[in-house]
């Protein structure tokens, strides 16, 4: 028979069990003067949410820095989003900014992490996106490159690299460059190099040193499955986003722009096909956990965190643009005709900016739709 | 000496009393008016209803794009009311608790939960800052609250994109809601306001009221569930209408001058009475044409 005080026991470690990984999850994450607001977590449903506690960087540093889910945060303003995975092993990086501000996403990761830098991943060759790589990649260690052979001292630093002391495990050398690894699609690394003999477009130090071809590739680290998933042709040939298993967190690239249209390059490979492809492969991977509010997390190219809410709305928003263009065009109109329509008037307020319009937006969208059923027309 | 001591009693009654009187507690469990704006309460309002909402050419160019069958998509079949609708649509029946710091009893937060699919708001009491503009955006929004003559005025910031009506008329993630709970005895009035620079030529201003109903026990809620309504729609199925639609049933329906229903700030004020009297000099209303024909 179970009495009354054995009963108040059992219920509180009952209690415990079940809340207490709920609990220890988010104080990790919550700063130590805000973990009253833990008691609102019991008694509300989504929120708060982790971003709205900003992660204290150094004086004079103007990033922002915000705990997005698990062990990833999101660096803002490098001017776009950087993904940075914390853990045990290391610290990944999807992106790394702009090089003029590599030394504050130094001092961010630091924040976060003691660890080595171990991986940058780059989502597209955007040089807001890859200029922080020589710099980055640099103060950190390629985890692909073995250890020192066994009967001397373990050294696994950069200065071993750049005394070109051995490493082993399978052997270093080759082409890679010391510092932390940089993966990217093959078609980033054919725009930022050229063939021998010619000049490439960006240093090698920028260059990703380990590149793919393949609709995934996939890597284990901190704890968890990254998958870096091909999405060749959205913005660029070269476009990748990176989900981070555990975590529920997408880094989608400049597939998502959450301050402006996103930056389609029809000359470099890109399509508004491909684009919403890429956007709804994003909407089958995010899981909200409530009600469309929380679960898998998105951290756009450019702006605020998203939930899967909000990568519909995006999706809803180019796939309407893509229709009414589209329309125009079987109608037989004109460019100009399509455009004096304001396809894009119900976004513009949102999305259209001075550096890319709704109208420019209308243009590349009409000309990669004509180039398209050109391109068929010729096929047949 | 006794003078000296009641002085400093009375001096110290006014200093400390003043808080007390400021703030009123609203916390419980609060029922919604049903019969108040009624339509809202059930099915919604009305497609090609703008009356009254002080929307531009933008929020006018989406609503007439959009198409409820929208809300068939799976990702869109679980939505909840977002911030800027909860309180007028259906189901706001109201529970409000304070969260009290246990150990210095200082509050904290007031959390409201009821609304259509649990999109549950906190209030922040603690003065504290509104997040980084980087930060997610939810149903309920961040809010925080300040008393200012016996009344809570919340501001909420990080909103969804959604809607203001359940008719297709949006709001953006740019807008900002002020509200003012004001409690008079068994009753409390909350004021809304939503100012949206990209829809709205000013500030859509409605009032919620609600009584208190001790033995209302607002309920835990569910997750809704989303299941295949699509059968052979493609991936990525985005219904909508082209441009240059024009809903003209409510028009019809409620024999008024189209140009009437489509809203805009002067809708809102007495004299556009006039401008709508002109409008059926103008343009006689369908059933009038109906009948001269």
């Amino acid at each position: 028979m179970i009495t009354h005080t054995k009963a108040v026991p059992a219920f509180a470690i009952a209690l415990a069990l079940l809340v207490g990984p709920l609990v220890l999850a988010q104080v990790q994450l919550i700063p130590a003067d805000r973990r009253v607001d833990l008691l609102v977590k019991t008694r509300s449903i989504e929120q708060p949410q982790l971003s709205q506690y900003a992660v204290p960087l150094p004086a004079g540093n103007r990033l922002t820095m915000l705990p997005v889910a698990g062990n990833v945060y999101m660096v803002a303003g490098a001017p776009g989003n950087i993904a940075v995975q914390a853990g045990e092993d290391g610290v990944v990086l999807v992106n790394t900014g702009r090089a003029d501000v590599s030394e504050w996403v130094l001092q961010a990761v630091q924040a976060v992490s003691t660890r080595q830098i171990n991986i940058a991943v780059m989502t597209n060759p955007n040089p807001d996106h890859f200029g922080g790589n020589a710099n980055i990649a640099a103060t950190g260690r390629n985890p692909t490159q073995g250890q020192q052979q066994l009967g001397g001292p373990v050294r696994n630093t950069n200065q071993d690299f750049d005394a070109g002391l051995p490493a082993g495990g399978g052997g270093r050398g080759g082409l890679q460059a010391p510092g932390a690894i940089i993966f990217g699609h093959e078609n980033a690394l054919n725009f930022m190099s050229a063939p021998t003999g010619q000049a490439s477009a960006y240093p090698f130090e920028f260059w990703p040193t380990s590149t793919f071809f393949t609709p995934k590739k996939t890597y284990y680290w901190n704890g968890e499955a990254i998958e870096m998933i091909s999405e060749v042709g959205a913005t660029t040939d070269g476009d990748i986003m990176v989900f981070f298993r555990r975590s529920d967190v997408i880094a989608a690239g400049d597939v998502i722009n959450a301050l402006g249209y996103p930056r389609i390059d029809v000359e470099r490979g890109g399509s508004i096909q491909a684009e919403l492809e890429a956007l709804n492969d994003i909407v089958e991977l995010t899981v909200p956990s409530y009600n469309q509010q929380g679960g898998t997390k998105v951290i756009p190219g450019y702006g605020r965190i998203y939930q899967e809410h909000d990568v519909v709305m995006y999706r809803d928003m180019m796939t309407i643009i893509r229709d009414r263009v589209q329309l125009g065009i079987e109608k037989g109109m004109t460019l100009a005709q399509i455009q004096a329509q304001r396809p894009t008037l119900d976004y513009d307020g949102l999305y259209s900016t001075p550096e890319y319009t709704g109208e420019m937006l209308v243009e590349t969208i009409y000309r990669n739709l004509t180039a398209a059923s050109n391109r068929t027309a010729a096929a047949r | 000496m006794r003078d000296m001591r009641t002085s400093f009693l009375l001096l110290a009654a006014l200093l400390f009393a003043t808080p007390a009187l400021a703030q009123v507690d609203i916390s419980g469990e609060w029922g919604r008016n049903n019969h108040e704006d009624q339509p809202h309460r059930g099915p919604g309002a009305e497609l090609g209803d703008y009356t009254g909402m002080p929307i531009n050419a933008v929020a006018r160019q989406w609503a007439e794009s959009w198409d409820a069958s929208i809300l068939s998509q799976p990702e869109q079949q679980a939505r909840p009311h977002p911030a800027q609708y909860s309180m007028r649509g259906p189901q706001p029946n109201m529970r409000i608790q304070k969260i009290v710091d246990p150990v210095t009893a200082r509050l904290i937060a007031y959390t409201l939960a009821g609304f259509f699919g649990r999109a549950d708001r906190v209030i922040w009491m603690d003065g504290r800052p509104h997040p980084s503009e980087y930060a997610e955006h939810t149903w309920g929004g961040f809010s925080t609250g300040e008393w200012v003559d016996g009344q809570l005025v919340v501001t909420t910031t990080h909103m969804k994109q959604s809607f203001v009506n359940r008719n297709g008329v949006p709001s953006s993630h740019k807008g900002v809601m002020t509200e003012w709970f004001i409690r008079h005895g068994d009753r409390i009035t909350v004021i809304v306001m939503v100012d949206d620079p990209v829809y709205l030529e000013e500030p859509v201003v409605r009032t919620n009221d609600f009584i208190w109903n001790p033995g209302q026990n607002v309920g835990a809620g569910a997750p809704f569930e989303t299941v295949d309504e699509l059968g052979d729609k493609p991936r990525g199925w985005v219904p909508h209408w082209p441009i240059g639609t024009r809903h003209t049933g409510f028009a019809e329906h409620w024999d008024l001058p189209f140009d009437a229903t489509r809203g805009g700030a002067e809708s809102l004020y007495p004299e556009y009475v006039k401008k709508i009297q002109e409008m059926m000099k103008a343009t006689p209303p369908a059933s009038a044409s109906a009948a001269v024909q």
